[in-house]
């Protein structure tokens, strides 16, 4: 378990061998949401990402499209594709990771890109968490056969009240989307954001103004962002250098990354690495690109 | 030893109904330099990404040497990729750019050095080694990511589409030189396009791809001279192969190719391809040098064709063309007489035809 004032982190055993194949929960996050904060939950293949709110609004940014979150819904979006959250105020966000045939099934193949879009599932999720909280204060572990049963249970109880997230999704402007696309691909190797806006064709000032018109925070934060969440997975590799680290996500110099590390995490760059060491382990190694330079 | 093996490979997305590579099977020989090449959306960045692992594999086994890399991670792959937007730090200079994955692996300092002045040898980029990537032009970033990819020695190059953003005179002269550095370098390299004139001047041998399936794996000539069916023949040549419907005939012991009012008499060494399809309607196929004018073009080896304008490339003549309502482009030398427009014979190498069956679009002959 991971735990701050901001953060709870739950990671159950992993069940049975039979059972794992069918539903089993990877990890299971309640973030404290702070305004104009992104949170971006990385690519990981096969798996499914259930958020939930139980505060705040917040609009999640999934494989070109975007769908708000009130207080009280709930969404499912295949975690083949990155998904990023922007909270235009405080608020309460739970996050489950799953995976298995039995989420496949519940979720159907026809919803996967766009997400299922669940208007009252918050509550379900909430109350998994709690229970998940609550037998790992009593026994410090959780085990996997218990929170693939609790998994199941509150995905039939969703089952059939979702509707396809397209019905409340809003499609973003090309450039939008392309930009996203852009960043996404290539943070580490943008010229700022004029070489963005060059490489799209349109003048900094528009994309600028287009971009935090539907996206809710201008392009520059979003990439700081996107470097800072990557500079977190090399931190949490823990045989980087913060130097290197710094380099390697496009940063400059050294004290500045330091300094936007530490307004986004509230942690030194170091004391990230000290507190999160080797905690990439069960993050995906195959999908990292810059290992291929 | 760096052959690569794809055994039954597929690759589906998440949310994807339909593969996007399905069962591909291919081979790749230890130090050979293939091409993948084929129309946008066709998988073969896909594929070149399972190499790399920066895709992972639904179903299927891929080894690079004997070793199944389906669960190994780029990093344990010795492969270097270079891609398309090249990639490079823009606030770290040439050095530190050509240097950054031997720095990731923690390589000596002296050897680091050693292999980038090397590097910047070979690729002429001694003199920019302080510069940053905005301060150079689109062909000497583009060495700058081969450079950083060469330093690594590794034992397999992936390239996806590297000459893209290069004007057309860069690009040629790119070509030559990443034809040079795989003669040089000795080791085996992946290349994707989907520029067919890339794919035939540089490649030992080319992968045709569409919607994910091979089409044709072989030598560039090959490939040219006998397509298996109407898309390679299509893709590969330019301008492409000029295609008409004809129907095939047979009277007075010799079978004919009937285009409207003409009979183009087929060479025998193609009558027992021909044969179950007397009677019945195929496409033939001309590439626009096997076409000619004059006085050679005589009863049962021309067409009559409506010229409509030239072009002159230099060397050679585009003549522009419609032979029973099929536009055809006819390449002849410059030193050849330029017919005028309006109706004219046109003369067709019947050694040379194609045929092409019209349903399974397979070739019948050649």
């Amino acid at each position: 378990m991971e735990y701050s004032d901001q953060f709870c982190s739950l990671e159950p055993e992993a069940p049975d061998a039979c059972i794992s194949g069918l539903l089993c929960i990877l990890r299971a996050d309640k973030i404290c949401l702070n305004e104009g904060v992104m949170y971006a939950f990385p690519e990981r293949q096969g798996c499914w990402y259930l958020f939930a709110l139980e505060k705040g609004n917040v609009q999640m940014t999934h494989n070109g499209g975007h769908v708000n979150l009130k207080k009280g819904n709930a969404a499912a979006f295949s975690a083949g594709e990155s998904v990023t959250v922007f909270p235009s105020a405080g608020g309460i966000l739970y996050m489950l990771c799953m995976q298995g045939t039995v989420a496949d099934t519940l979720f159907p193949a026809a919803a996967k890109k766009g997400g299922l879009f669940f208007p009252s599932g918050g509550y379900r999720v909430t109350v998994l968490f709690a229970s998940l909280l609550a037998q790992w204060e009593h026994q410090r572990k959780i085990s996997g056969e218990t929170a693939s049963a609790a998994a199941y249970e509150m995905l039939t109880g969703l089952y059939g009240t979702g509707v396809p997230s397209g019905d409340s999704r809003k499609q973003m402007p090309q450039v939008v989307a392309d930009a996203i696309r852009i960043m996404q691909q290539d943070f580490a190797f943008l010229d700022g954001i004029g070489d963005l806006a060059d490489r799209l064709d349109v003048s900094q000032e528009y994309l600028t103004r287009t971009f935090g018109k539907h996206v809710g925070l201008p392009p520059g934060k979003y990439l700081n962002q996107l470097k800072i969440e990557y500079a977190k997975l090399l931190l949490r590799q823990g045989n980087h250098s913060v130097s290197f680290v710094a380099d390697a996500c496009g940063f400059a110099n050294g004290n500045y990354f330091a300094k936007v590390f530490k307004n986004v995490t509230g942690l030194s760059p170091a004391q990230y690495m000290k507190n999160h060491k080797d905690q990439a382990a069960g993050e995906d190694p195959m999908l990292d690109p810059f290992y291929v330079l | 030893m760096a052959s690569i093996s794809f055994k039954n490979v597929t690759k589906i997305y998440d949310g994807a109904t339909t593969p996007v590579v399905p069962n591909l099977n291919l081979e790749i020989k230890d130090k050979e330099f293939v091409i993948l090449v084929g129309p946008s959306g066709c998988g073969k960045s896909t594929t070149l990404r399972m190499i790399a692992g920066l895709e992972t594999i639904t179903e299927g086994e891929l080894y690079i040497g004997d070793r199944l890399v389906n669960k190994i991670p780029p990093k344990d792959r010795d492969i270097a990729m270079v891609f398309q937007n090249y990639a490079l730090y823009p606030h770290m200079n040439v050095y530190k750019n050509i240097a950054f994955g031997l720095n990731l692996r923690k390589v000596d300092k002296d050897e680091i050095d050693r292999r980038v002045h090397e590097a910047a040898k070979i690729l002429d980029l001694e003199h920019l080694l302080s510069r940053k990537p905005k301060e150079l032009s689109g062909g000497q970033r583009q060495r700058v990511a081969l450079g950083r990819a060469m330093v690594r020695q590794p034992s397999v190059f992936l390239l996806d589409e590297p000459l893209s953003n290069l004007d057309a005179k860069l690009r040629a002269s790119m070509r030559t030189e990443i034809a040079r550095l795989h003669q040089k370098l000795d080791t085996t390299f992946v290349y994707v396009t989907h520029d067919q004139t890339e794919a035939m001047t540089m490649g030992d041998r080319i992968v045709v791809m569409k919607d994910g399936v091979i089409q044709q794996y072989d030598t560039p000539q090959v490939l040219y001279d006998t397509p298996v069916n109407l898309f390679v023949a299509g893709f590969i040549g330019s301008p492409q192969m000029n295609f008409m419907d004809v129907e095939i005939e047979k009277k007075d012991n010799q079978i004919y190719a009937v285009l409207g009012q003409d009979k183009l008499a087929v060479p025998k060494f193609k009558w027992d391809a021909l044969a179950p399809y007397v009677g019945k309607h195929v496409t033939m196929g001309f590439r626009p040098e096997d076409f000619f004018i004059g006085e050679k073009a005589g009863e049962g080896n021309s067409m009559s064709a409506q010229m409509t304008f030239s072009e002159l490339l230099g060397a050679d003549y585009n003549l522009y063309m419609y032979v029973n309502d099929n536009r055809i482009i006819v390449k002849i030398p410059a030193t050849a007489e330029q017919p005028a427009s309006g109706p004219l014979k046109l003369g067709a190498d019947m050694d040379k035809a194609h045929f092409f069956d019209k349903e399974s679009q397979k070739a019948i002959c050649h």
